[in-house]
């Protein structure tokens, strides 16, 4: 049933709506299905009547109806072909202009016909328009009041009064359409024009909310966004119909949560009354703030974004908020850069002008020295090794020495940081080791790696400065002394005393390749402790009948497929008691009966890992491993150590290594 | 670089495997990585971290474990690294990512999508130049895999 | 006027004091607490025109002192300054929605505290 109507009312609209084009304007369009309207209903009755009337054997009434309808239908058919409504539409106003007269003269069944003459300037003025309307609907008043009121030339006698009814009702009738149409009209074009001026007015602000370098939006009391917005806060939040969107869930989590929070609560304020607008606008919690939009595959985007907010009053009442945002992310991430860049220049520039003065073969020697502690350490980590205690250990061995070497080559950044990193080292070396702080001392070994990579780039670029040749002097045999001879001048100096550096009969090519480091290291830890605790200060020395200078004589020798080295200075040499008081203070030893041990055994004592005299702990000393270290070095390359002493004369060092 | 940001991964990698796969980890030592060495991994997931600390969190794996992890989920054998068995390594990342991600709140860091890159001697898109990586390996009795961390601190 | 001054540091109770003497130079009366216990006596007892309170406190903090009084009929209305050390903005807004006035972070400067003072008491 229901398809039924709809196919019916389907072919009502085709029909009514054949002619419009697309070229015409709202008011043609309008006129044109009017048209259409009446042209098919007019069809419709004409035709009916006809039909009554030829049953009704009035001839002549029903032809003419007759071909009125066929002149209607012409009329249709040629609109929908030709598109021509303003012809059809005279055609059909002339047709009925002629058939209303005719029925007019012709009277019908008790003068009703006379009825139908009302609809004429409706129908005039509707389809033909204002003007040729009045002019047709003048005409059409001349004839039919002649017709009325003019006796014998209608077939039908109307009489005065009803002639005047006629007219009279008539000429009401006609003013009203007049009126009706007038009005229309004059609202038609008002509506026109209104609409024009909008879209106008809509092009601009369109113009300016597709350009504006801002997200502009407004927010209503539940902080969502209105449907007017600028095109930059789409590209800004990256989606599209923000609309009635929450910006409270746009921002959900992509900023920090305490800001969320903060930012609800600030922004139901502006609702509230009496909040002083100048308070409101330093508080803002997204004045700055960074947003992180996950991405679909590996990483962030991470935004920065300025927004400001302003309260929209109207009468009295605060309706909305208006809304900015700015996209900030390449400004604040320039100033982070730049602020990165000062810091680092700023290091730079400090470990550079220490760099600068050192050698850049000693220094490479460095790099290579720091790099294979390092690999050794990984691998000691990497392997199976499961004693917590003894990595840890090593990893303070390593990074003593690094710093050793870093203090001997005056790189100051360096070695205090590789200092605190050895003091973190100490506190967990007595307590019990958990993997957590393994791991963390991996860390600290990667913070050391990155430390010296900087020294690495730092040392390539002083290299461009530096001539070749000047490398090319520098031979293996001169850094092993150039090591001691480096730490005696600064530690001299730190302690006050003077010394005499005999190398003469030290064969630095007798050592092996292999054993390179392991000497160097030997003889750097015995030249530190040598100054720190050997040699006296020269008032010291003098005032024991000794020269104010002291002497550190270090010789090698080689024989029996053995290497020996000797290290012997003349300063306070090893006193036992010392040590036997020493060592009764620390609680490594608490076990041991130290009474009882022969001075040999006690001077032996000095290699323990828990021993040192130091008072407190320096750059330099203090913290007991450097006799320990190298007697285990030693040993895990095969060799032996021994020390010979007298007190307040001298102490000898003897190391051997196989060749 | 800070243990409290990698903590929260190591706890979601042992529980995940614990109780999905009934696979009990045991962590070893840390160690250095270095990245231009060749490694023995078949399959990898990067997790990408932004906000105090910038930096990725790496999981990988060998091919055998990683495919006996697929078939205690698929319920069939595997035989190399097909689709079910990148499926299956994202899937284990995803969960511990998600794990991770709530210890990490109070730091105000966020974590993206994993990605999964596999094959032989793969590489990985380390982010951050210079940046150390540390490595801490776990053992299964189906093999090691392998935990890698770099974070760089932005606030220092 | 009659001013509270509340702060656990008798020495920023005296800055702050003094700051607002040199600025009004009018006869004022300067009240002070050291804790948010002994304000709330003083302000039972006493006809205040404005409160400065710092914001941590032993015993009773500022947020909580904030709340006490905004339930409390007669000091709905007090004009209430919060003076801060930090001035996180989550930590205002969390204040100010709980009834505060205005905000001061330390250290405490005239220029600040007088136009925070105007913006409260236009009339002065």
């Amino acid at each position: 049933m229901a398809s039924f109507f709809n196919s019916i009312r389907r072919f009502w609209n085709s029909i009514t709506t054949s002619g419009v084009g697309d070229a015409l304007s709202m008011e043609q369009r309008r006129r044109v299905v009017f048209l259409n309207s009446i042209d098919l209903a007019g069809m419709i009755i004409l035709l009916a009547f006809s039909v009554v009337n030829y049953r009704d054997s009035k001839l002549l009434v029903a032809a003419s109806l007759l071909s009125a309808f066929c002149i209607l239908l012409f009329a249709l058919i040629y609109m929908r072909i030709k598109k021509r409504f303003i012809l059809a539409g005279y055609i059909v106003v002339i047709t009925i202009f002629f058939l209303f007269l005719f029925l007019l003269y012709t009277g019908g069944v008790e003068k009703s016909y006379s009825l139908w003459i009302q609809t004429f300037p409706l129908v005039a003025i509707f389809i033909l328009g204002l003007t040729p309307g009045l002019i047709a609907t003048g005409l059409y008043f001349i004839c039919i009041s002649c017709l009325v009121f003019i006796p014998q030339i209608a077939q039908v006698e109307y009489g005065f009064t009803f002639g005047v009814r006629v007219i009279g009702s008539f000429i009401l009738v006609f003013f009203f359409a007049l009126f009706y149409e007038n009005i229309r009209r004059q609202t038609q074009e008002t509506l026109e024009k209104l609409s024009a001026d909008l879209m106008a007015a809509k092009k601009q602000t369109d113009s300016i909310m597709t350009n504006v370098a801002e997200g502009i939006f407004l927010l209503d009391t539940s902080l969502n966004i209105g449907s007017e917005y600028s095109k930059e806060l789409e590209h800004i939040f990256g989606m599209k119909n923000l609309e009635n969107q929450s910006l409270l869930n746009l921002l959900e989590n992509k900023i920090d949560n305490k800001i969320l929070t903060a930012t609800k609560d600030y922004l139901d304020m502006f609702f509230k009354a009496d909040i002083n607008i100048q308070l409101l606008e330093e508080i803002n919690p997204l004045d700055r703030v960074e947003l992180h939009f996950i991405e679909s595959d590996f990483g962030f985007i991470t935004k920065h974004l300025e927004f400001t907010f302003a309260p929209i009053i109207r009468e009295e009442k605060k309706i909305n908020i208006l809304a900015t945002v700015k996209d900030i992310t390449e400004e604040v991430e320039l100033a982070n850069k730049l602020k990165a860049q000062e810091t680092r220049t700023k290091k730079q520039m400090e470990q550079l002008f220490q760099i600068i003065n050192v050698d850049p073969a000693m220094l490479n020697e460095f790099i290579l020295d720091a790099e294979s502690e390092l690999d050794n350490v990984n691998a000691l980590l990497k392997s199976d090794e499961k004693d917590y205690t003894f990595i840890v250990n090593s990893i303070y061995q390593s990074v003593h020495a690094i710093k050793g070497n870093a203090i001997l080559l005056g790189l100051s950044y360096t070695s205090k940081k590789l200092h605190s990193i050895e003091d973190e080292l100490s506190e967990v070396r007595e307590n019990r080791l958990s993997w957590n702080d393994l791991l963390k001392f991996t860390i600290r070994l990667s913070e050391i790696k990155n430390e010296i990579n900087d020294v690495k780039d730092l040392v390539e670029r002083v290299l461009t400065f530096q001539s070749s040749k000047e490398i090319k002097k520098i031979v293996q045999k001169d850094l092993l002394i150039n090591a001691v001879e480096r730490t005696v001048n600064i530690m001299s100096k730190e302690r006050g005393v003077e010394i005499n550096l005999v190398t003469d009969n030290f064969n630095s090519k007798a050592v092996m390749a292999k054993h390179r480091k392991v000497v160097k290291d030997i003889l750097i830890q015995l030249t530190r402790n040598s100054l720190s605790h050997g040699i006296e200060v020269p008032e010291a020395r003098s005032s024991l009948a000794k020269e104010k200078v002291g002497t550190i004589i270090i010789s090698s020798a080689v024989e029996d497929g053995k290497f020996t080295l000797s290290f012997k200075d003349d300063g306070r040499g090893l006193n036992a008691e010392t040590i036997k008081e020493k060592a009764k203070t620390i609680a490594a030893f608490k076990n041991m009966d130290l009474d009882s041990l022969p001075d040999q055994k006690l001077l032996g004592l000095i290699f323990h890992p828990r021993f040192s005299t130091a008072k407190k702990t320096t750059l330099s000393a203090g913290r007991g491993i450097g006799l320990n270290l190298i007697k285990s070095t030693v040993e895990k390359n095969g060799g032996s150590l021994r020390v010979r002493s007298a007190r307040g004369k001298y102490c000898e060092f003897i190391i051997t290594l196989p060749l | 670089m800070d243990i409290k940001y990698i903590d929260p991964f190591i706890q979601a990698t042992v529980n995940v495997l614990d109780e999905f796969f009934n696979v009990k980890p045991e962590v070893q030592k840390p160690y250095l990585l270095d990245k231009d060495q060749e490694h023995q991994w078949d399959v990898s997931a990067i997790i990408g971290i932004a906000g105090e600390a910038k930096g990725a969190v790496v999981i990988s794996f060998p091919a055998e474990l990683a495919g006996i992890l697929t078939s205690r989920l698929t319920g069939k054998s595997v035989e190399e690294i097909d689709e079910d068995v990148i499926d299956t390594v994202g899937e284990v990342v995803n969960i511990v990512a998600g794990n991770a991600k709530k210890g990490l709140e109070e730091y105000r860091l966020m974590i993206s999508l994993p990605s999964i890159v596999s094959g032989k001697n793969h590489k990985i898109a380390w982010p951050g130049k210079n940046a150390p990586v540390i490595a801490i390996p776990f053992k299964t009795e189906f093999g090691i895999f392998n935990l890698s961390v770099i974070l760089e601190n932005i606030i220092v | 006027m009659k001013i509270l001054v509340v702060d656990d540091s008798r020495i920023m109770r005296n800055i702050i004091k003094n700051t607002l003497q040199y600025m009004h130079q009018k006869e004022d009366e300067y009240l002070e607490a050291a804790d948010g216990v002994e304000a709330l006596e003083i302000l039972l007892h006493n006809h205040i025109d404005l409160l400065l309170l710092d914001w941590n406190m032993p015993r009773l903090n500022g947020l909580e002192l904030v709340k006490k009084l905004r339930n409390i009929e007669q000091f709905v209305n007090l004009p209430i300054i919060m003076v801060t050390s930090e001035a996180a903005k989550y930590n205002v807004i969390e204040a100010i929605k709980e009834g505060v006035n205005d905000y001061l972070v330390k250290p405490v400067s005239e220029r600040g505290l007088l136009s925070k003072i105007k913006r409260i008491f236009p009339a002065l």
